[in-house]
Order: structure tokens, then sequence, then C-alpha cells
């Protein structure tokens, strides 16, 4: 199914001066600290959202737990544990304490593989399942730094064919 | 018992049976192998194809299907980190370390013959106790279920490596996501904002995003980078020698399997699971799980194969699903005229003793098929590692949508794919998310139910029995990172550092 890497392939992902394409773009460096502190007051976030919006549930007070008290339950557990990984972050940050960084490689080539993900179902409800396909391995290939414009081609094209027989004749799946 | 087997084997004589036998075997191969296409989904597709079969070709191909399909979901979870099945997702924990140090095939080789040990030795007990082991499932209620439902989630001290706190806050986010939909007692909708959320959070794409869009993310970090050098793969001779020093690990992880499987509700996924804690708690190397200890690979394989001959155990003597899977199954043979239950082994004795012969035919040709796969799978490891991202989200996103021709699992799993990208930065991983995710509905419904039935009385979980049991080793199970230092607040790098250093 998948073709053999080529001999192409090797020049192409590499720069002109031989180097390999990767060290071209210098990869994201952050503070294992501010990221926790981030995403500590997202969960924050969501447990609060979900402590409040339990309000709504419709509960008729019979015995036991009520449709609202599970998940009122967890997310006070959670909003005390994402409370406490951020406030032992920011106490590392305060003190100057030195933390270990985050390396995120390629960042630009990971931030265009997200947004073309995110934006395939919006794109393949507009233009349909292979339209949609054939545009996504492409541009995927190409934001993973894949080069070989044959290569490209032929896993596009193969992997439409294998959906075309795998799930349109033997599984009879409707693509939009 | 000796007849019923011997007028069994005599149908295996007919071309028919055999042939179903190698199309279940295959199809389920194919089936367990691409992510989004359940071992449940690929039986459904089959029935309607079973109608003009008699019932023993039926069930052949079905039991084969069922069986083939749970091991080949651990192809795509080595290679891709991607399960194909959701108890591989156990598997990829340790075999895609493994194959990113180049032993895809051993991993491979590994999970295909600890499957098949899991699975024969799993049908010999099906065979000596399907009637006695199905009435200790009855014996199961709510409380019951509850304090089972803790002991897996209690497991997650062996699933979140490092840092406990963040294992933890993995769970709960799970747990918090499977309070989404319909309230499994009252039946009023909660924090439905979306039509799509009314029956929950779309498993299988949480699932997929979790587990395979997040690794497609961190794939494209590296996408540059050569291929890892494929290690040599050993003969068959050599293949087979690579399970010996697992023996105990094999008995254990086949009985724990089987136990868990007969259990109703509680499927290959917590038999995994709880496997693969057991083998990380006797390791002499513990601190490896995780990176590619092949002791992991043989616990979860072999503990979810290990589960089929257990959850068939009470379709065949009481007529119960213990599972999606096994739901299909019944539902084949009665469009055939076969009610399973305690009847049938005097009204239809060729059906059961068809599934035990299917069971134990259908595993050498699935250990060829997997042994002679594994030399071929093993060379998409040197395809460019742009390559396999792209196509791994591809088949993800098609075989997402392909589950439910659903367009709001494929945004889910989008969803999930960038959620679990970012919480893999803080080393938050996704298998305590899976795991309460797996557990969530069964803990809270029977939570709820064992409350009403004991008028809110805690007690219940306490004089009974099996529920006591559970919860005392839940405890233990979370007491025990405790006592071994505070785990509980260094962060996972920290750890890392320590080990290294």
């Amino acid at each position: 199914m998948h073709p053999r890497p080529t001999a192409d392939d090797a020049p192409n992902d590499r720069l002109d001066d031989g180097r390999p394409a990767a060290q071209a773009e210098r990869p994201l460096l952050i503070r294992l600290e501010l990221i926790e502190i981030m995403v500590g007051a997202a969960l924050c976030g969501v447990a609060a959202w979900f402590w409040f919006a339990a309000a709504a549930i419709d509960d008729e007070g019979g015995p036991g737990i009520g449709p609202d008290g599970f998940p009122r339950g967890i997310a006070l557990l959670l909003g005390v544990l994402a409370f406490l990984m951020t406030g032992r972050a920011l106490r590392r940050l305060a003190l100057g304490e030195t933390g270990p960084v985050v390396e995120t490689g390629r960042p630009w080539g990971v931030l265009g593989g997200i947004c073309l993900v995110v934006a395939f179902p919006a794109v393949m409800q507009q233009l349909g399942y292979y339209p949609a396909m054939g545009l996504f391995i492409p541009a995927l290939l190409l934001a993973a730094g894949y080069r070989n414009v044959i290569g490209i081609a032929l896993y596009a094209g193969g992997f439409l064919v294998f959906t075309r027989l795998v799930f349109g004749l033997i599984l009879k799946t409707p693509l939009p | 018992m000796v007849d019923g087997l011997l007028n069994a084997l005599v149908l295996f004589a007919s071309w028919q049976v055999m042939l179903g036998l190698l199309a279940g075997v295959l199809i389920g191969y194919i089936v367990g192998a691409l992510p989004g296409l359940s071992a449940s989904m690929g039986m459904a597709l089959i029935v309607p194809f079973t109608y003009g079969m008699s019932p023993v070709v039926s069930i052949v191909m079905l039991v084969t299907l069922y069986m083939a399909s749970e091991y080949s979901g651990a192809i795509p979870a080595i290679l891709c980190n991607t399960p194909g099945e959701p108890a591989s997702a156990i598997t990829a924990l340790d075999g895609h370390p493994m194959r990113e140090r180049g032993e895809a095939g051993h991993a491979l080789t590994l999970s295909i013959l600890g499957s098949a040990f899991g699975s024969v030795i799993s049908t010999i007990l099906l065979i000596l106790t399907a009637g006695s082991i199905a009435s200790f499932a009855l014996a199961f209620g709510p409380a019951e279920y509850f304090a089972l439902a803790v002991l897996g989630l209690s497991l997650i001290s062996c699933l979140s490596g490092g840092s406990v706190l963040h294992g933890f806050i993995g769970l709960l986010f799970g747990l918090l996501l499977t309070t989404v939909g319909i309230d499994p007692v009252d039946g009023v909708p909660r924090y439905v904002f979306a039509s799509g959320l009314l029956s929950g959070v779309h498993f299988l794409a949480a699932l997929i995003g979790l587990f395979a869009l997040s690794e497609v993310f961190e794939m494209l970090e590296t996408s540059t980078d050569e291929p890892v050098p494929l290690k040599d793969m050993p003969g068959v001779s050599g293949q087979l020698a690579l399970l010996l020093p697992h023996k105990w690990n094999l008995i254990r992880s086949t009985l724990i399997g089987y136990a868990i499987g007969v259990v109703p509700g509680a499927g290959a996924t917590i038999a995994s699971i709880a496997a693969y804690s057991v083998q990380k708690s006797l390791s002499k190397s513990p601190e490896t799980f995780g990176k590619g200890n092949p002791e992991g690979v043989v616990a979860a394989e072999t503990a979810n194969n290990a589960c089929i001959p257990g959850a068939l155990a009470p379709m065949l003597a009481l007529g119960i699903p213990s599972k999606a899977s096994v739901a299909i199954l019944i539902g084949a043979l009665t469009i055939h005229g076969v009610q399973p239950g305690p009847l049938i082994f005097t009204k239809h004795p060729e059906i059961p003793y068809s599934i035990y012969i299917a069971l134990f035919i259908g595993m050498p040709f699935m250990v060829l098929l997997g042994l002679g796969g594994a030399r071929l799978w093993v060379r998409l490891t040197l395809v460019p590692k742009s390559v396999v991202a792209a196509i791994v989200a591809a088949t993800c996103l098609l075989g997402t949508f392909a589950e439910g021709n659903d367009i709001f699992a494929v945004w889910t799993a989008v969803f999930f794919g960038v959620v679990g990208y970012l919480l893999r930065k803080v080393d938050i991983r996704p298998a305590p998310i899976v795991l309460a995710l797996v557990l969530g509905y069964m803990m809270e419904s029977n939570l709820r139910r064992a409350m009403l039935q004991s008028g809110s009385d805690l007690w219940v979980f306490v004089v009974n029995p099996i529920a006591a049991v559970c919860l005392t080793l839940a405890v233990a199970m979370l007491a025990l990172p405790l006592l071994q230092g505070s785990r509980w607040m260094r962060t996972p790098r920290a750890l890392d550092a320590e080990g290294t250093s």
C-alpha cells in the first residue's frame, strides 16, 4: 500500500547546505510551569462550568444521589487537584526555581497540522469526503515536511482508492 | 461432553464450516487492524450475510471474527499508537515505545503469541467451568459493580506513569466527561449543549482523538527525522522462544482475563488494565512499564484475548450478553431459531461445542496470519514519519466518521486530539482519561442504584463481601504510591530526571 521510500526522499528532506530539514525550524521552548498554569487554569474553568451548570439539571429530589450529585462531586475534586497543580507551578515560579523546559519541535509544522485536522470536518461537510480527503492528505504531508511530489500523489490517490474499495464497495458506508 | 465435542468435530469436516472459519479469521484480522472499526461493528456488518447459512457456519464465522479482531487491534496500537480496539490502548502503552526502539517485530510477535496462549487456555477453562462460573456472575448487583469500577479506577497509579497527581487529574477529567448525556438512572439530559451529545461523549471518537490524533501532532514535531532502523527479526522458532520468559505472566494474565470476561459489562479493556497492573506490581523493573517493557505487551494482549471465551460463558450458560459483541452473537443465533441459555446444551448441543472447536481451530490460522503478517507490518516502520502521520490522521478521521456516519463524532475526535496533545505537554497521559471513559458510566449508575436500593445506607458496600474485597483492594492500590513516597506531588519530568541521575 505504501510506496517504499525512494532515493529522492532523502535529498528533499534536507536543506541546501545538507543539514536535515528539521533544523530549519527552531524548536519552541516553554517552561513547564507556564504550561501547567495554563492547563491547570483551563481545567479549573472546566470544573467550575460543570459545577455551576449542574444547577440546570432536573432533580426531582428523591432518595439516593440525584443526577447532579455525581458530576458535582467529580467537578469539585478536579477543581481542587487542578488548583493544586497551578498553585505548585506558581510557587516554583515565585521562588525562582529552575524548572524543566518543554520542547516543541517544528512548531509551525505542528500548528499547520492542527489547523488542517480542525478544518477537515468543515471542508468535508462543504465539499464532500473525496475532495476533502484529496486536499487533506497532500496538505498534511507538506506540513509534515514531505516534499516528494510523486510520493504525495501516490499516497493520496492510494488512500482514496482504498477508501472507495473498502468503505464504498465492500462495507457500503455512505460517505458524503 | 466428549460425545458433544466429537459430534461437533464431525461438522468441521464440511467445507462450508471451514470456509466460514477462515473468512471469520480474515475479516476479523482486517476489521481489528482498522482504527474505527470495532469487533461488534464488524460482526454487525456480517450478520446479514449469515441469514442463508446454517446456524453452525454462522456462529463459527462470527466467533472467529470476534477472536481475530480482538487480537489484530494490537497491530495499529503498536505501530502507530492507534488502538484498533479499545482494549488495545493498554497494549499501546508499551508496544508503541518498543516500535520506536526498532522492536516492532518483537512487540507484534509477543502480542500474537500472548493472544493465542490466552485464547486457548481460556477456551479450556470455558469448557470446564462454563456452568458454574456463570452463576458467579449472577451474584453481581449494583454494589459489586460499583466496587469493581472503583477497583478498576484505582489502577490509575499503574497507568499514570510518573506523577499520580497528573494521573488523577486525567482520571477526573475523563469521569466528568462521562456525565455528559442522558443521566443513567433518572433519564434527564445533563450538559447537553449540542444534539450530538445526547447519547454522551462518543467513546470511540474520544479514544481515537486522545491516542491517535494527539500522537499524529507529536509525530509532526519530528516528522523530518530519519525512520528508526529496524532490528533483526527472529525466525519462527526464535519468535516462539520470545514467549518463554513470560510463562508466569501468561498464566496470570489468562486467569485474570477469563475471570473478568465472565463478569457482564466488565470487558476486555478492564481485563487488560488489571493484568497490566498486576504484572507491573510483580515485575522486577516496574519503572520501565510505559517505556517499552515487553511484559506489558504480553499481559495486556493475553488478558484481552482470554476475556473472549470468558465473555461467552454467561451467554452459553445463562443467555446473558456480557458485552456488545456477545449481544450480536445472541442476536445471530436467535435469527436461526437458537436461544442461548441453560437449554442450549440439550436442545442445540452442536452450537456450544462448535464454538469451542472454532476457538481452538481458528487460533492456529490466526497465529500463522499474525506471525506472517508481523514480517510485513514491520516494513511499515521504514516508511517516513511524515507519511505515517498523514496516513494515520486520514485513517482516524475516516474511521471515526464511518463508525456511525456521524460528522459530530469527527468533531469530537478532533477536539480530543487537540486536548490530548496539550495535556501530553504537561504529562497528563491519555490512558487515565480513557480508563475513566470506560468505567465512569458503570461507576455512577451502580453507585446511584446501590444507594437507592439501600436507602442511602453506605454500609451496603461493607456488608457485601465481593464489594468489600474490591473496595479494600482499591484503597490498597491508591495508598501504595503514598507509602512509596511523595510521587503524588512530584512532576513526571522531575521523576524521570531522578531516574536518569
